[in-house]
């Protein structure tokens, strides 16, 4: 009992002191700092070709980042297949009724579709490579789960899953670096010379559509990667 | 709509010290989407739709999806 | 400057095309992507050391102030030059000496050098945090290469430290977000001198509570040795002399350009710093002594070193500056020499207690000779390069009126005279057992020898890399002229 009110205690106390030091800070007179996030708002769009400005952010403006969290999860998509077991086994050990077989049947093409549209059209419409990958990795992922790890890894076999996972990342860099073929900085969209096309349509925003794709290749098959090998048993 | 966000502030704040105090890790595990879909709604209502969607695909589905894996695999759970 | 970007990108991609190469051909093209990539690595970071002064700056997709900047300065000269000092012995070790998880050691060495790099070279404050969490998930993976019990152990501790140090960093990140609406450091320094003292005083600490987790200051290290003890003993030397140093490097950068120098020693952190750094290395040192692990002791010894140059950059005078940045270079190199001849003895018959190192200097003369070299600098004996840097340290602790540090320093090195003496008289003491061994080649050799004999170099003719350091100080004492670099290009 005194435990846990000594543990009540420390997280209320900690509680206490960040909401007085976050109505500290949004006390302070700061209307005139906000000039970053204004500049997206009102200009992103015309700089940039995306109308989903949250893309245009993480793919443009900082599109760095965006190559850094992805070698993240490819990291911590490694760590899981080496240090997981090798070996397989079932996971529960469950057999489902041929509802469940079926209904995943017809559920896969639809999850697809889904996937493809959030990438696709990742700088128009919310979503994005991010989303797009970890709606694409639900297809394998479904597949463990009802007909169990050994078809999921017969129909997409690890190795295929690794090889896209780095295709994605090196195709991340390759489009970057197609900036600096034509003379100008790592990334370069715009200023590079890549049209950006009218913003609204599906072939615009220069390369931010590709990356987006490059991005959801490689969520996805890291996502399945890190999935099976969690499955897996000794 | 001001009553909805505080109403549902109060529900963030009431599952997350539940998955925090909680005595069995089902239940924190299991608390852990609850708390990504209330946060998915503060989202919807502050007009951020795409971290509402990674926040619904990745925390409230993936994240449960691996927490349960792990959950099943620990020695706590088999017993049971 | 288009050579500083690729900095980081070339170890990126050659990690990722070890991942393909890997499915397709196997171990046939491992050799000549690793070594080649190294090869042309080192031609890249001398040519971005080189031109490091005047300092530099490279906008990532040309945004400017909008986005992302790098930024090469002598600071982060320094630390490259760490790199290309450490990384190709490395890479040449390795190849021979790991046999097991081959690929994905490589892949998961690259990934960290690259985010180790970007720590580096980024004047973005998030673009800081995502590189520290690139390079410090990629070293907990590395030390649970092994998969035995103990690797796993050190690992988890490793993974939640480090998780808890990246968390305070990234709660601070946001919150410099939400004061200042910007992430440029540049921009973030001029916006904080509006800040009031109080809100600028809890996010210092923050900062400092998270990386000091990432160096391993005293209270804060307990993972530390456990990470090391059975990882792979190569990635000892990157994780010692490059993970550490980059967090110590986050750390100055943030502290003496973000809040600058008038800041800190407004606050006090700078006395804070000194006490800290003496604490930790008196404990670390007598700590050291009652190990019987040879990698155990080393890690002891390294947080007594980092602690040596947390005093250094913390005395806050330009000289100090100097000897703690010396001691970052000086540290790397002969904490490398030592983990390399200590891995080339585990390599050959498995030793990594003490008791088994008995005998092996008649055995193996030169590299015994090595470790004696390392070991005697690392203490700070005369002419070695670890000598120089201590003394500079010292001295600028005395010119700043720090005696007791001074003193701790001198009493510090005798302790640590103890128990490298304890490992070099086992050494050479003689013993009539035969050990059945492998013999150590010429791959596992010539790094050894080299970073040894850089030992020396440095101790005779310490003005080759002083000429770089020297011009560090005036870059972080006065951030003015930084900042105005980074606004300015």
């Amino acid at each position: 009992m005194v435990k846990k009110l000594y543990k009540l205690g420390l997280v209320v106390s900690l509680g206490m002191f960040l909401f007085v030091l976050f109505s500290d800070i949004h006390n302070l007179d700061r209307t005139s700092k906000n000039y970053l996030s204004e500049h997206y708002i009102s200009e992103g769009v015309q700089e940039t070709g995306a109308i989903n400005l949250v893309t245009s952010v993480l793919y443009d403006y900082r599109a760095f980042d965006t190559l850094g969290e992805a070698t993240v999860l490819l990291t911590a998509a490694t760590i899981l297949a080496f240090l997981v077991p090798v070996t397989k086994a079932d996971m529960l050990g469950t057999t489902f009724t041929i509802i469940v077989y079926q209904a995943t049947k017809y559920l896969i093409p639809f999850i697809a579709v889904l996937g493809v549209y959030v990438i696709m059209f990742g700088h128009l419409s919310p979503g994005g490579g991010f989303v797009g990958g970890v709606v694409m990795a639900l297809i394998p992922i479904l597949l463990s789960l009802t007909y169990g790890i050994d078809f999921s890894e017969y129909k997409l076999t690890p190795n295929t899953k690794k090889v896209v996972e780095d295709i994605g990342a090196i195709g991340f860099i390759l489009l970057g670096l197609l900036a600096v073929l034509t003379g100008n900085n790592f990334l370069a969209n715009g200023q590079a010379g890549f049209p950006l096309g009218n913003a609204g349509e599906l072939i615009s925003a220069g390369l931010i559509p590709y990356l987006n794709v490059m991005i959801g290749i490689k969520v996805g098959a890291g996502l399945a990667i890190i999935f099976n090998s969690l499955m897996k048993e000794q | 709509m001001d009553m909805i966000v505080t109403l549902l502030m109060i529900f963030l704040l009431v599952t997350a010290f539940f998955m925090v105090f909680t005595k069995q890790t089902a239940n924190a595990v299991i608390a852990f989407p609850i708390f990504g879909s209330i946060l998915v709604v503060l989202f919807v209502i502050f007009q951020a739709p795409s971290v509402a969607m990674a926040e619904a695909v990745i925390t409230a589905g993936l994240a449960t999806g691996f927490f349960v894996i792990t959950f099943n695999k620990t020695k706590d759970s088999r017993k049971e | 400057m288009q050579a500083a970007i690729w900095l980081i990108i070339l170890p990126l991609l050659t990690a990722f095309f070890i991942g393909i190469s890997k499915v397709f051909y196997s171990y046939k093209l491992l050799f000549p992507l690793v070594t080649g990539s190294a090869i042309l690595y080192l031609y890249l970071l001398i040519s971005v050391i080189d031109h490091s002064y005047p300092p530099k700056v490279y906008s990532v997709g040309d945004w400017g102030l909008l986005g992302i900047n790098i930024m090469v300065d002598p600071f982060s000269g320094l630390l490259l030059l760490m790199i290309a000092l450490l990384f190709l012995p490395v890479i040449v070790f390795s190849l021979k000496y790991i046999t097991f998880h081959t690929h994905n050691y490589f892949i998961l060495t690259y990934i960290m050098t690259a985010g180790i790099a970007g720590m580096v070279l980024t004047a973005d404050l998030f673009n800081l945090y995502v590189f520290l969490e690139v390079s410090s998930l990629s070293s907990c993976a590395l030390v649970a290469l092994k998969k035995t019990n103990k690797a796993i152990e050190g690992t988890f501790k490793y993974l939640v430290m480090s998780t808890l140090g990246s968390f305070f960093i990234l709660l601070a990140t946001i919150l410099t977000y939400d004061l200042t609406g910007t992430l440029n450091m540049a921009e973030i320094s001029v916006a904080f001198q509006d800040i009031p003292f109080q809100i600028k005083s809890i996010l210092m600490a923050f900062f400092i509570f998270g990386y000091a987790i990432k160096i391993g200051l005293i209270p804060l290290h307990a993972w530390l040795p456990d990470s090391y003890e059975e990882s792979p003993i190569p990635y000892n030397v990157l994780s010692s002399g490059l993970v550490m140093k980059s967090a110590v490097y986050a750390l100055i950068r943030v502290l003496y350009i973000l809040f600058g120098f008038d800041f800190l020693d407004e606050t006090g952190m700078l006395q804070i710093g000194v006490v800290w750094g003496v604490v930790t290395f008196l404990i670390a040192h007598l700590l050291a002594f009652q190990q019987s692990n040879v990698i155990r002791l080393l890690a002891y010894s390294s947080i007594a070193q980092i602690a040596y140059i947390t005093i250094g950059l913390f005395v806050g005078t330009e000289r100090g500056l100097i000897g703690g940045n010396f001691h970052i270079l000086n540290h790397a190199i002969m904490k490398g020499t030592l983990f390399f001849v200590i891995a080339i003895f585990h390599y050959s018959l498995t030793a990594v207690d003490i008791k088994d190192l008995k005998g092996l200097g008649f055995r193996f003369p030169l590299l015994s000779f090595t470790f004696v070299v390392a070991s005697l600098a690392i203490v700070g004996l005369p002419p070695f390069n670890g000598f120089i840097s201590k003394w500079l340290i010292v001295e600028a602790a005395l010119d700043a009126g720090f005696i007791y540090a001074a003193f701790s320093i001198l009493v510090g090195t005798f302790l640590s005279l103890t128990y490298y003496l304890k490992v070099i008289v086992t050494l050479y003491t003689k013993t009539d057992k035969t050990i059945e061994m492998k013999e150590p080649g010429l791959a596992l050799k010539l790094p050894t020898i080299f970073l040894g004999s850089l030992c020396i170099v440095f101790g005779i003719a310490p003005s080759l890399p002083l000429s770089l350091i020297d011009k560090i100080p005036t870059f972080l004492l006065d951030h003015e002229e930084y900042i105005s670099i980074l606004l300015g290009g």
